[in-house]
């Protein structure tokens, strides 16, 4: 099924949140990576010593390391080519109104404003480095419910900081982890009090305007015992002919019987090298759920973890991958059974469409310790055309005689039968590719909530546009 | 023995080394070249570090090549292999020396050849010069550059439409611990042919260390039919390395078995490429690991050709603190349209301390193909343990019945009787 240049072409125009905005901000570090550029974010953002010693210990984690010889194809990052700090506005508003008027435009266009209204608790917007919007429901307030960008997190909070931030994702755990903590900027910080539940859910947006641009949040989410939360964070980039940054770490904390789930629905533009390390400790009887969408970027390496490290734990993450024209979606999960009587689940779906590439890449690793554990890691693979590539690699470790693992895969090409049976009853070929691709992911877009689970089918359906002829 | 022609002074792995072995054994001037530049890639390679991907689960750390010696000449008190099975031919190797060769008289007026590695090179030159090192070049990997400049072993060849009715067997064994013995094995089967094959490897336990680093290439022409065994049975003191490489063509039909039990210390590259179409395979793997055993597979199919199938199935068992890898990748490149595929691997662990590690990975690049991988790791099911023992058996005669059950699928499909009555005795001796 060849496809043309033209229909290329459009498909990379059909990206809708492509526009950008004029730059004019407050402040723009200069290209490239030096100790004295780590030194001036941490200046201006008037932080700790510790802080500051911590950023400067982490770049140098980050010299020392090699790049990955695994996984996606990073050759062409250009390190000295990228902008590490860039501040858009003077301070984060707590209504739409204090927000400068070109980056309200932005999100008005991306639909933040009416979402929060409808359906959401809490939302954080983030603008290139800095968070330039926040604001929470005051009865979650009241109850001590605390979502916050991690700047001003570190501000109010010192001690939970000093306890828990880069204690889930040590700096010196991979290269990209150590750049992050070397110029980490913004990124939600929340803390869930004893037994709070939040009803709906928190969001963050994060939108990349600059070009050549680096994004480097950080998230750090601490559920106390018996409480609840739902994350929920999109992002979108201009479409530039430079490639942009993004490397995020979070770090969550799940106590005693509590439950997070983390939601994310990635729509970088095909320009975005997107490379996050996310990992959650679950203590007894807590649940971590990852809820993991890729959609955009040129490239995705990302493998959302959880460590089960008391009894009752419980891990599961769900992975959908979308890899479209010139994609690498990188994609999977890591779950450690530390402690024993622990569980986990991992499913994965993955579409490769055109040259794209999807690849699961999964750890299962199960501790001497962790006696009684179970697990269970499915991925399903569907291809489109025959120049698509999937690509499976489960790592399975088992250090003990009392568990119950088991890894199973599939990949298939859109059934030829499912196509006659659909066509047959008068609906388009295009249209009946779709409908089996969103069959195909159903399992997972049901976990979504309804808003996004309608925006994750109608993302694949422009993404499934021109697919077919 | 006509081969210790040199005097048998103790020698290192070197260059030296390659020049007396070639010369020892009165190779052409082309097969002495082809060692010396194998040497040359084997020193030119790094040896491999943790920080490879290939490498990263298992540790080499405490291998010293230097302090191995390349036997000059066979030691002469071994166990020779006894059999009163059926054979078309049969192969003894001590301490890397042919020492006897039989084929049936029939099969070589047929055209048959099942002789040395280092005669075949003198009498078969343009055979030997055209399939040796055409499946696992020198430059595979630093164990197989090492066997190339070192090997010796048994080069056999089926022309076209020969049909060989029994199995052919070559049995390999070491005389003595400190030695360093380098396997190597061609198989040619010509377009519709046939032929079964079973290498074994076998030593006492001895107690100074020793190397065996082997290379196995096999070719299935168009429409012939190939079944390859290879049993590693070392003592318990050996470090084994094994690259085998399987090249199957159109519509031609390759059953592998690899089984491990022995050695101190096992790393398998076991491949099948199939580059023409129609092509078929099936790959079996059995392991047993115990002690203190390190064993680390690593198993390609890869579809080059499109309409091929391919089946692959490795079971392990592991106890007391032993620990298994197993590192499996199906691979269809591009245009591979019409693949089937399949991968398990399966692992039961019979101690807290026994650890397995399984990968079965899977890189796709044709969209109409049909694939799938499973992978198990888990206790004896105390369920069936339960009912065997409440029919009075004791938990260990149980243990041992349900392992049997795990491996029957396996072991069945050894070819000779005799070998997989002794297979059969190895596996319960591991149980005691």
């Amino acid at each position: 099924m060849a496809i043309t240049e033209e229909q290329l072409k459009q498909a990379e125009e059909r990206y809708e949140y492509g526009f950008h905005d004029p730059e004019t901000y407050v402040f723009k570090s200069r290209k490239g990576l030096t100790p004295e550029i780590v030194e001036e974010i941490s200046y201006m953002k008037g932080e700790p010593d510790w802080m500051r010693q911590f950023r400067l210990r982490s770049l140098k984690y980050f010299e020392k390391r090699p790049m990955p010889t695994w996984g996606a194809d990073l050759s062409d990052i250009d390190f000295d080519n990228i902008y590490y700090y860039v501040k858009p506005s003077e301070k984060a508003g707590r209504t739409w109104d204090e927000v400068p008027d070109t980056i309200k435009q932005t999100f008005d266009r991306l639909g933040i404003p009416e979402a929060e209204r409808k359906f959401l608790a809490g939302v954080g917007a983030q603008y290139e480095s800095e968070v330039i919007y926040h604001n929470l429901q005051k009865e979650l307030e009241a109850q001590g419910v605390v979502f916050l960008d991690t700047d001003t997190g570190l501000k109010e909070y010192p001690e939970l900081f000093k306890e828990y931030f880069g204690k889930i994702v040590p700096p010196n755990d991979n290269k990209f982890a150590a750049l992050n903590s070397a110029v980490w900027s913004g990124g939600s910080f929340i803390y869930v009090p004893e037994g709070v539940h939040v009803q709906l859910p928190l969001q963050a947006y994060f939108r990349i305007n600059a070009q050549n641009m680096g994004q480097f949040e950080r998230t750090l989410i601490i559920a106390d015992k018996g409480s609840y939360v739902h994350y929920v964070e999109g992002c979108t980039a201009p479409t530039y002919t430079t490639d942009s940054l993004h490397s995020a770490v979070v770090e969550i904390i799940v106590k005693e019987g509590a439950r997070v789930r983390y939601t994310t629905i990635q729509n970088w533009s095909k320009n975005v090298y997107n490379l996050v390390t996310k990992r959650a400790a679950a203590y007894k009887d807590a649940t971590m759920e990852w809820v993991d969408g890729n959609l955009g970027s040129k490239v995705t390496m990302k493998y959302p973890s959880v460590y089960l490290m008391e009894p009752g734990a419980k891990g599961e993450i769900l992975s959908v991958a979308f890899a479209g024209h010139g994609q690498h979606q990188d994609a999977g999960g890591k779950v450690v059974h530390v402690a024993p009587h622990t569980t986990s689940t991992i499913t994965s779906k993955s579409i490769s469409k055109n040259d794209g590439r999807a690849s699961y890449r999964g750890l299962l690793k199960v501790h001497p310790e962790a006696e009684h554990s179970k697990s269970n890691v499915r991925c399903d693979a569907l291809l489109l055309h025959e120049e698509s590539r999937t690509d499976t690699y489960p790592y399975i470790e088992i250090e003990n005689d009392r568990v119950d693992v088991g890894h199973e895969a599939t990949v298939s090409k859109v059934g030829e039968e499912q196509l006659f049976y659909l066509m047959s009853r008068g609906i388009s070929e295009a249209e009946a590719y779709s409908m089996i691709v969103t069959g195909f992911i159903e399992p997972i877009a049901k976990e979504l909530p309804m808003e996004y689970a309608v925006e994750l089918n109608r993302l694949i359906q422009l993404e499934m546009e021109g697919s077919v002829g | 023995m006509e081969a210790t022609s040199v005097q048998p002074t103790i020698r290192g792995i070197g260059r030296e080394a390659v020049t007396a072995v070639s010369e020892g054994a009165g190779e052409p001037e082309w097969m002495r070249e082809k060692r010396l530049r194998a040497w040359g890639v084997f020193e030119a390679t790094p040896m491999p570090r943790p920080t490879d991907e290939e490498w990263r689960r298992t540790d080499i750390r405490g291998l010293k090549l230097e302090a191995f010696e390349v036997p000059a000449q066979p030691g002469g008190d071994f166990h020779p292999e006894t059999s009163t099975d059926h054979r078309s031919g049969f192969v003894q190797i001590v301490d890397g020396y042919v020492v006897e060769t039989e084929l049936d008289e029939d099969l070589a007026a047929r055209g048959v050849v099942l002789a040395s590695l280092e005669d075949a090179a003198s009498r078969y030159p343009e055979l030997v010069r055209k399939y040796l090192g055409s499946v696992v070049p020198a430059e595979y990997s630093k164990f197989a550059a090492l066997a190339e400049a070192l090997g010796k072993g048994v080069f056999v060849y089926v022309p076209k439409e020969v049909q060989v009715e029994f199995p052919i067997q070559v049995s390999s064994t070491m005389t003595r611990g400190g030695i360093a013995v380098f396997p190597r094995t061609l198989v040619v089967a010509e377009p519709y042919s046939n032929v079964t094959f079973i290498e074994q490897m076998y030593s006492d336990d001895l107690d100074q260390e020793s190397l065996s680093v082997g290379v196995v290439e096999a070719i299935t022409g168009e429409g012939a039919n190939v079944r390859y065994v290879n049993i590693q049975e070392w003592g318990h003191h050996v470090w084994h390395f094994l690259v085998e490489k399987h090249q199957i063509e159109r519509d031609s039909q390759e059953n592998s078995l690899n089984i491990g039990l022995g050695g101190k210390f096992a790393k398998s590259n076991v491949e099948t490429a199939l580059v023409g179409q129609g092509a078929s395979c099936e790959m079996l793997g059995l392991y047993f690991c115990d002690e203190e055993q390190r064993y680390d597979y690593h198993t390609l199919q890869d579809h080059v050709a499109p309409h091929c199938f391919s089946d692959l199935l490795y079971k392990g068992v592991l106890r007391d603190r032993a620990r298994a890898v197993f590192s499996g990748l199906i691979k269809v490149r591009p245009g591979s349209q019409k693949t089937d595929a399949y991968q398990t691997n399966r692992n039961l662990l019979l101690s807290d301390n026994a650890r397995a590690d399984s990968i079965p990975n899977l890189e796709i690049e044709a969209n109409d193909v049909k694939c799938s991988h499973g992978a198990s790791v888990g206790p004896v099911d105390p369920d069936q343990l339960f009912y065997l023992m409440a029919r009075g058996l004791s938990k260990q005669d149980a243990t041992r019945m349900i392992v049997d059950g795990f491996f029957e699928p396996l072991t069945s499909r050894i070819p000779l009787e005799g070998v997989r009555e002794k297979l059969q005795a190895a596996i319960d001796q591991k149980m005691e």
